[in-house]
């Protein structure tokens, strides 16, 4: 079925689709991640809206394998960059090499780096340098490379998927936040529960390696892009991801207390953008035919945590972004009950 | 709402801080007052009754119904094409939920309906279970009035019993007459009308008290005493002189009838007081005959007379007062009948209090029987074998306390006098008392001693050492 024959489709029967591929997709991934259902579900929903996610979590938790069952499902070309500190530009974008075509004569040609690739996974990647870690601005944001002075453009859909350790703070580089806010989502890998660790040693002790077919394609996952951009978004949700985003900033009127003491500039609209379209598929996958405020709010806190610079105030109360966002929460849910009455 | 409060606050704030100010501002606080809280009443009229937007209304329906912003999506959504299929399913789908929430009902049976059936529900079941409580209630007072009714009558029965016992043995006509009215009693009893009981009860009280008046009036009891002091100045008349002093009419009765006997025998009997005789029993008949009771102030009169023409000889033949002293035993023997009478009138009287009571649901004692106290009626067929009130006898009087005598003459060598006091005349103390004042004399007897002597020290100190030792305790907050 090509795209012009699924937009003839009934719409209720596309958002069905959307729905079932997804369960699909996320039910491959899980027949390798074991457990982990909130990180499989959160790293879909951004690679659905066509954003970047950074996973944090201490080694062992299976980021990579998380990547690579998402490029295996999705039966997409798969690229893994180790982050090291004299990691170069170069090894992650490609360089121009001088080549002799055996006639005498030379010349350039380019050749790409691992970041021509559908899923790239960046791994640690606080342990390069700021000058590595920026080579991967232009290509999460833009969508192309310029090497040479030329530009290329990344392979589409296009999916970053950074790590980073929380210890192990010495000789890293924590990532500008430039480059944090083009970052989707971040979200933090929980340790697997009792349950899910007897099954993880269960399920790789056993000398055999779950299978993953491929069970989307390319194509098929720009589809459900398309469709859940398309999903209208009223003025009335516009307006409160507005006033969500402007909340965290500690001088804006929506600014709740703890904000204004802990924080020390918010998030920026780019955060409002990956809001509204994370609660689209937050929509989509509820089945709804519009964006509800409780889809903003479910998916509030993985796009907001990473855009917050909290203040030294805040680190020596030891208080993290997602506690101050937890209260903003209930306050906007009680601000927008009131609407109502 | 909360503006139209806030502006009403701040007013009274407003008008509150300038009234403190200023003696001036008084007279505008007054008038800011009323007008400042009308105008916030109004603007909070105007807040509520205010037309609401399309979007709240929507927000509204959504909280109400329990939907996720369907309804104020659908009123938002943009009219261009992309958006109109995004409505269109949408509406779809909202149709589908409202009608899966089954709001017919919610619409058509509001939450305020439910809640009022519900407390209609409770307060019926409430009420009914309090009717039920009170049913049982009043089933049982019903019962417990029922038995106490049955309590009641058999112990005004037990009483109407004896009442019918007494009047059947007694020889008295009038106790007869007056206690025969006990069927008319029962009657009234078995009315089971309280109110007629207590009438019938009233009336019956009220013959016993007029009998017992009529009783008082005709009694000797008053005069007795005197009568006694005259009767004493005869020879021979002291035992019935002392009967008559202790209001024993019918042991007075008994000697007078004794005496009666022997004087029929000649001879003479001596008076004392002669002078003084004569006027004491004239007065004491124009007592009797003062209070109504002519017949004993004949008899006293005669008396009186014959103590007058017998002034002079100092004695009376017994030809001459054996008539005086068979009038008074006549006298006597009426007065005991009377008195017996009397208590009979007042037991009849205890009985009727104790039904009263009863019929009143109180507690009471048990009533004397009139049968019980026949015995002390004279005569009868029951004489011997009831009591008179006291079962057990005659209180017994024990000796008196001792008396002093002195005894003056010679012992030895010149006048001495000497006391001497029976072993009872002593006044009654404590066993402690000497013991104390022989200790305090000894205590202080010591301590002169220790003061004035040349005693060690050690010795000193056992000696305040046996002293305190043997000092009683209420001795030991002496100084």
């Amino acid at each position: 079925m090509n795209q012009e024959d699924a937009s003839q489709e009934p719409l209720e029967t596309r958002l069905a689709n959307f729905q079932n591929r997804f369960e699909a997709l996320r039910s491959a991934i899980q027949k390798a991640v074991i457990g982990q259902d909130e990180t499989v579900r959160l790293t879909l929903m951004a690679m659905v809206a066509g954003g970047h996610v950074l996973l944090e979590g201490v080694p062992g938790l299976g980021k990579t394998l998380l990547v690579k069952s998402i490029a295996a499902a999705l039966h997409l070309r798969f690229q893994r960059v180790q982050f090291t500190p004299d990691l170069m530009p170069s090894d992650v974008l490609g360089t121009t090499l001088l080549v002799d075509d055996g006639l005498g004569h030379h010349h350039f040609r380019f050749e790409p780096g691992p970041v021509f690739a559908n899923v790239l996974l960046g791994d640690e990647i606080n342990r390069a340098t700021p000058k590595t870690q920026s080579a991967l601005l232009e290509a999460m944001q833009e969508g192309h490379v310029t090497v040479g002075g030329e530009t290329r453009p990344l392979l589409q859909p296009f999916f970053v998927l950074a790590t980073q350790n929380p210890l192990e703070m010495e000789g890293t580089y924590p990532l500008p936040e430039a480059q944090m806010d083009r970052f989707f989502f971040q979200i933090i890998v929980p340790y697997p529960t009792e349950e899910e660790f007897s099954r993880i040693l269960e399920l790789t002790t056993a000398g055999t390696k779950p299978e993953i077919q491929a069970v989307m394609t390319g194509q098929e996952l720009l589809e459900m892009r398309a469709l859940a951009a398309s999903l209208p978004a009223t003025e009335t949700i516009r307006k409160r991801a507005v006033r969500l985003v402007m909340a965290t900033h500690p001088d804006s009127p929506y600014a709740t207390p703890e904000i204004k003491r802990y924080v020390r500039y918010g998030a920026s609209p780019r955060a409002g953008q990956a809001c509204l379209a994370a609660a689209k598929i937050s929509a989509a996958l509820a089945g709804r035919f519009h964006v509800s405020s409780q889809d903003l709010l479910s998916v509030a806190i993985p796009v907001l945590r990473h855009r917050m610079i909290m203040n030294f105030e805040a680190q020596a109360d030891a208080l993290n972004a997602d506690r101050i966002l937890q209260g903003l929460l209930a306050a906007c849910e009680a601000a927008w009950g009131k609407e109502a009455e | 709402m909360l503006l139209g409060l806030t502006v009403g606050l701040a007013g009274l704030l407003v008008v509150g801080v300038a009234g403190t100010l200023t003696q001036t501002a008084v007279l505008a606080v007054s008038l800011l007052i009323p007008i400042l809280w009308i105008a916030s009443c109004l603007v909070i009229l105007a807040f509520t009754l205010r037309k609401p937007s399309d979007s709240e209304v929507a927000k509204r329906a959504d909280r109400v119904i329990g939907l996720q912003d369907d309804l104020l999506s659908l009123s938002e959504y943009p009219d261009d094409i992309p958006s109109r299929e995004w409505r269109e399913a949408a509406w779809k789908h909202t149709s589908q939920a409202v009608a899966a929430r089954k709001l017919v009902w919610t619409i058509g049976f509001p939450r305020r309906n439910v809640i009022l059936l519900g407390a209609a529900v409770t307060l019926s079941l409430a009420g009914l279970l309090v009717m039920m409580g009170q049913w049982n209630r009043i089933a049982g007072q019903k019962a417990e009035m029922a038995a106490k009714q049955a309590e009641r009558a058999e112990a005004a029965e037990e009483i109407l019993e004896d009442w019918e016992q007494f009047v059947e043995t007694t020889e008295d006509q009038e106790l007869k007459k007056v206690f025969a009215e006990a069927a008319a009693l029962r009657e009234a009893l078995n009315q089971e009308d309280p109110m007629a009981a207590m009438l019938a009860i009233n009336q019956m009280e009220a013959k016993l008290s007029s009998l017992q008046e009529s009783l008082a009036a005709q009694s000797m009891s008053s005069q007795a005493a005197g009568i006694a002091e005259a009767l004493e100045a005869f020879e021979g008349m002291g035992a019935l002189s002392a009967a008559l002093r202790n209001q024993n009419f019918e042991s007075a009765a008994a000697e007078a009838e004794k005496l009666e006997k022997e004087l029929s025998k000649a001879g003479e009997s001596k008076m004392r007081r002669k002078e003084a005789l004569a006027e004491m029993l004239a007065n004491e008949s124009q007592t009797a005959i003062a209070r109504g009771n002519s017949s004993l102030s004949d008899v006293l009169s005669k008396l009186s007379d014959t103590a007058k023409r017998n002034s002079q000889k100092g004695s009376v033949s017994n030809k001459e007062l054996q008539p005086c002293v068979g009038d008074l035993c006549e006298q006597l023997t009426k007065e005991s009948t009377m008195k017996a009478r009397g208590r009979m009138a007042a037991i009849g009287k205890s009985q009727l209090d104790a039904l009263r009571s009863r019929l009143r649901g109180e507690e009471c004692e048990t009533p004397p029987s009139l049968c019980q106290s026949k015995g002390a009626s004279p005569g009868g067929q029951q004489a011997g074998k009831g009591t008179d009130g006291q079962p057990l006898g005659e209180q017994t009087e024990l000796a008196q306390a001792g008396q002093s005598e002195k005894v003056t003459g010679l012992l030895g060598e010149g006048e001495s006098e000497v006391t001497v006091s029976s072993a009872n005349s002593g006044t009654a103390a404590a066993a402690g008392g000497p013991t104390k004042a022989d200790i305090s004399e000894y205590f202080d007897l010591s301590q002169k001693a220790v003061a004035d002597e040349a005693i060690p020290l050690a010795h000193r100190r056992t000696i305040r050492t046996y002293f305190e030792r043997i000092r009683p305790v209420a001795e030991t907050q002496i100084p």
